[in-house]
Formats: C-alpha cells, sequence, structure tokens
C-alpha cells in the first residue's frame, strides 16, 4: 500500500491542531513555516565560474533554436533551472549563450549560435542546438553562459559534454585534459534521445547563483 | 585566456613579406634570433621596452633574458604550482607571476626574492605597470581591476567590478590614466591615481582585447574581436574615428604605440584557429592607414617597441624564445 507523505506545511496544521505546536507569538504560521523549511534547506554550491572566453558578444535576440534548419551535427537540446544557493528558483534571469558551430568556428559577424533567454516563473529555461564542433583554440567541445539576475553575482561558465572524446570516458578523472577545465562539475552527462530518424541528445544545466 | 601566454607553439615554414603584393608604403625584413630554453615554458611575457623576456618553465625557475644579446640576466627559484601568467616592470626590475590558483608574486628580479604576495580568487587575466614602475595594476579574471604600491605592496585601490573582469590594461604615459578593455565590451578610462572612472566607450559588440594611449594621452586606441580599430577621447570616451574593418580580430593586448607617438602595430589572430600565425601590421597613427605588415612563420605572442623605435615580436615553442625584430 501506497503511503502518502505529508508535506512540512500539512504536518505543521496537524500539530497546531493536535495542540502539539506552539507557535511564538511574534510569528505567523506562514513565517513559522517559512523559517522551518529554511532552517532545513541544504545550501546548493555556485555553478562553478569558467572564464568568458573572447568572443562574447552582447546583444544576442532571443531565440530558442541556435541551429538553423539544415545545419549539420548533433541536434541538441539543453534544458535547467536557475537558481539561487538556497534553492530558490530565480525567474527573470536573463541567460546570454554562444557557443562555436558544429564546424567549431565562432559567428563574431552575425549571431549565429548565440541566444538570451529569460528564466520562467518556475526559473527554468531551455533551448535547442546542434553539438558545437571542436574549436582549434581549445581542447573540448563548450558552450559558454554568462547569467544575470537582480540581486545576484553575474555567472560566467561554460558547459562542457561528458561524451567529448577528449576524456576517453572518464570525464571525472580526465577532465584536466583541458586546461580551462577547473571543476568536473561543468562536465555534464549526455542522453541519447529519440529514434533512429530523429536521434537528439539532451542535457540539463542547472545554474546556480550566489547572492551579492 | 591561458593560450595568450603559454609559448607552446610549433614552427611553420619560413616568413615572407605580403606588403609589396598589397601595395604598401614598405616591405620590412625581420632578424631573427633564437633563445634556447633548458625546460619547457609554461607562460612568458615581454618588458615595456621590448628589451628584456621573462619566462617561466616548469622546471620551477623563472629566467629573465636580455633581449639585445641574448644574456641570461636572472633565475629566479619558483615554488609551487606552474605558472601560467607573467608580466614585467619598466627596466626589467621586477616580475609578476600567477599560477592557475590566482597566487601571484611580485618578484624582485635582482635579488630574486619576493616584494609581495596576493591570494586572488583567480589569475590575473591582464597587468600593467606605470611608466615610471611604481604602480602596478592587476585585473584578476572576473574581478574589479586592483592597484599596488610596487615598493611597499600597499593596496591602493580598486576600480568597481565589471561583468567578465578585463583582457588588456594600458596606462598613458604619464601614469596619470589607465585605460582597460573589459569583457563586457566597454573601454574604460580610469584616473591611475585614484581609480575612480574618467570615461567610458560602449561602441563594441564583441570584447576589446588590447588598448594603448597616445603619446600625448589623449586618445585611447583600442581594438579586439570586432575587427575594428577605434580611436578614443580618453576624456569622454567618445569615439573619434573608426578605421577600415579587418579581417580578423586584434589579438591580446596586440596593439602598441610607438614611442614617438606616430605609428602603432597590430597583431590580429586567426579568430577560427588560434595556432594559425597572422601579419604584425604597421600603422599611421595621423593617417590610420596601413604602411608596412609582415609575416612571421609562426604566432606572435608579445609585440613592443625598444626606445629607439625598432619593432620586437616575439614568439617561440615551448623550448626556444623566437624574437623578430622587424627592419
Amino acid at each position: 500500500m501506497k503511503k502518502n507523505a505529508l508535506s512540512r506545511r500539512e504536518l505543521l496544521l496537524k500539530c497546531a491542531a493536535a495542540g502539539s505546536l506552539t507557535l511564538a507569538s511574534s510569528l505567523s504560521f506562514d513565517e513559522a513555516v517559512w523559517a522551518w523549511q529554511e532552517s532545513d534547506r541544504k545550501p546548493l554550491k555556485p555553478t562553478p565560474w569558467n572564464e568568458i572566453g573572447p568572443f562574447y558578444k552582447r546583444g544576442a535576440p532571443n531565440s530558442a533554436q541556435l541551429s538553423r534548419p539544415g545545419d549539420p551535427g548533433m541536434p541538441l537540446k539543453i534544458s535547467g533551472k536557475v537558481l539561487d544557493t538556497r534553492g530558490e528558483v530565480l525567474a527573470g534571469a536573463k541567460i546570454e549563450i554562444w557557443q562555436a558551430s558544429p564546424q567549431g568556428v565562432y559567428d563574431l559577424d552575425g549571431y549565429d549560435y548565440r541566444t538570451t533567454l529569460v528564466s520562467d516563473a518556475q526559473g527554468k529555461y531551455d533551448f535547442g542546438s546542434k553539438l558545437p564542433g571542436h574549436y582549434p583554440g581549445r581542447v573540448c567541445q563548450h558552450i559558454h553562459y554568462l547569467v544575470n539576475a537582480p540581486g545576484h553575482k553575474p555567472l560566467i561558465t561554460q558547459l562542457y559534454f561528458a561524451t567529448d572524446t577528449v576524456f576517453e570516458g572518464d570525464p571525472a578523472h580526465n577532465y584536466t585534459r583541458d586546461p580551462d577545465i577547473k571543476d568536473s562539475e561543468l562536465v555534464r552527462p549526455v542522453m541519447l534521445a529519440g529514434d533512429t530518424t530523429d536521434i537528439h541528445a539532451l542535457m540539463t544545466f542547472e545554474l546556480v547563483l550566489e547572492r551579492l | 585566456m591561458t593560450l595568450r601566454c603559454v609559448l607552446t607553439i610549433a614552427l611553420a615554414g619560413c616568413f615572407s613579406s605580403t606588403a609589396a603584393a598589397q601595395g604598401l608604403a614598405s616591405s620590412p625584413q625581420a632578424k631573427t634570433q633564437t633563445i634556447a630554453l633548458s625546460a619547457a615554458a609554461t607562460s612568458g611575457a615581454l618588458s615595456p621596452e621590448a628589451d628584456n623576456a621573462a619566462v617561466a618553465s616548469n622546471d620551477k625557475k623563472l629566467r629573465l633574458w636580455n633581449l639585445a644579446d641574448g644574456h641570461l640576466l636572472h633565475t629566479i627559484e619558483l615554488p609551487g604550482a606552474d605558472i601560467e601568467f607573467t608580466a614585467i616592470s619598466p627596466g626589467g626590475r621586477f616580475i609578476v607571476t600567477s599560477d592557475a590558483a590566482g597566487n601571484v608574486v611580485l618578484w624582485n628580479a635582482e635579488t630574486g626574492k619576493s616584494q609581495f604576495q596576493l591570494g586572488l580568487p583567480h589569475p590575473p587575466s591582464a597587468s600593467a605597470f606605470s611608466a615610471d614602475g611604481k604602480i602596478l595594476a592587476i585585473a584578476p579574471a572576473s574581478q574589479p581591476i586592483q592597484f599596488f604600491d610596487v615598493a611597499t605592496g600597499r593596496k591602493l585601490w580598486e576600480t568597481t567590478a565589471v561583468t567578465g573582469g578585463t583582457a588588456a590594461l594600458a596606462f598613458s604615459r604619464d601614469g596619470a590614466s589607465i585605460a582597460s578593455a573589459d569583457t563586457d565590451t566597454v573601454v574604460r578610462i580610469y584616473d591611475a591615481h585614484s581609480g575612480k572612472l574618467i570615461a567610458e566607450n560602449r561602441d563594441f559588440l564583441l570584447e576589446p582585447l588590447a588598448v594603448d594611449f597616445t603619446v600625448d594621452g589623449k586618445q585611447v586606441i583600442a581594438a579586439g574581436a570586432d575587427k575594428v580599430i577605434a580611436f578614443i577621447d580618453a576624456s569622454n570616451g567618445k569615439l573619434v574615428r573608426k578605421l577600415a574593418k579587418l579581417d580578423q580580430p586584434v589579438s591580446w593586448s596586440g596593439l602598441k604605440v610607438s614611442p614617438d607617438g606616430a605609428h602603432f602595430a597590430t597583431v590580429c589572430m586567426t579568430a577560427e584557429n588560434l595556432g594559425k600565425p597572422r601579419p604584425v601590421e604597421m600603422w599611421s597613427i595621423a593617417t590610420g592607414q596601413k604602411q608596412s605588415e609582415w609575416m612571421p612563420p609562426s604566432v606572435i605572442r608579445a609585440v613592443g617597441w625598444t626606445h629607439d623605435g625598432q619593432l620586437v615580436s616575439v614568439g617561440g615553442t615551448a623550448n626556444s624564445l623566437l624574437i623578430w625584430r622587424i627592419q
């Protein structure tokens, strides 16, 4: 038989109704719930910083699809949430993303493979692209992020692919083969989805910002 | 980015001049000098007067070379991890090093002793000494620019933070101002005596990667990933003029004004492949016209002017320092 778990709020309500919980007179019930949840919440580690690189370009237009129809390469879908270190979602965060094309080239004259996204009310973001090529000046495939949210430190980082052949299947140990990767946390698993007619790579990348 | 200072590049054939083919004013030649390194280089720097070069190697030694005669001036024992950032003061008296963790040391080259040490959150992405060598400006990646008294190590002031930090720094010749090429695509000019912002220019869409002042300090010349060379009024940040668009970005710190103030030199990167060499180009400040260019056999890592107006370019392999004096 499945046992229904009580939420913290329900548990507090039951305790209050049974007289087993006494609220301090200065706190409302909602404040007490919030305080309990806050005290129990484990802080999240901020997403590691990684250098911005030379090809950031401001003013990228909003687009949920970075590649154009007919572009070669493995289709890629990336999603995630923007959070603060207390685990609270950050809605309305500005997320600037740029990457090399599947041929390993950055577009400096236009905005190909560049976008500016905004996290939704649940802090979520997602976009489609193609797997970036190996840029000749770097060891590993990567995607750049610059995230800004009011009241928080800007996050500059890069996302790497666990399937990158450079890692030889062991990114936890081999991530230092790219001297620009300072933290293995930035190397994320790649799931293959779809069928033989529509295969694509799926990744998730949570973005955790520090408060100012 | 570590690539700009790591001397690990491959030689690729002989140099040739393309100036004649393009109808440029002159067709320079380059005198080549090679300094053999006894251990693989991890980082290197050219002094502001282009007379010395410092090389940190994986044998835990920092060596200062006199480029005029290839003489080894000083060797300093390095503790800790490999060095990935190096800079030299005017006159070669002090050398800054940093490892990947941001452990910065200012070395007195003559004594081989540490003048002061800093624990920065990230290694520097740029640094500059004032012309008199008394003030050191350091920009750790993604952090404000910090100013230090070289003699005492005392922190003097710091600028306000900008997103992403700073790619290049240059003091004016009189030491009154400092210009920064910032990764948020803005060129900023600060009062070097207070760190207070004087002016900023927001005309770049991509990152400016190189800045220098004209000799009179009235204008800043900036260039970078936009492939544009811009002259900026140092007092108000307004664009004075832009030169014709380049076909490649100007590289990190790849823009230097000559001591007589008549010319400046640029070094571009090949954006599609940073390991592919690009020519060193010389421009007239008065006309904005390119006067000559010289194609190096391998990637140039630093460029500078000697006091007598000779243009020096430095590159290398892991085990050699290559110096080209462009005639």
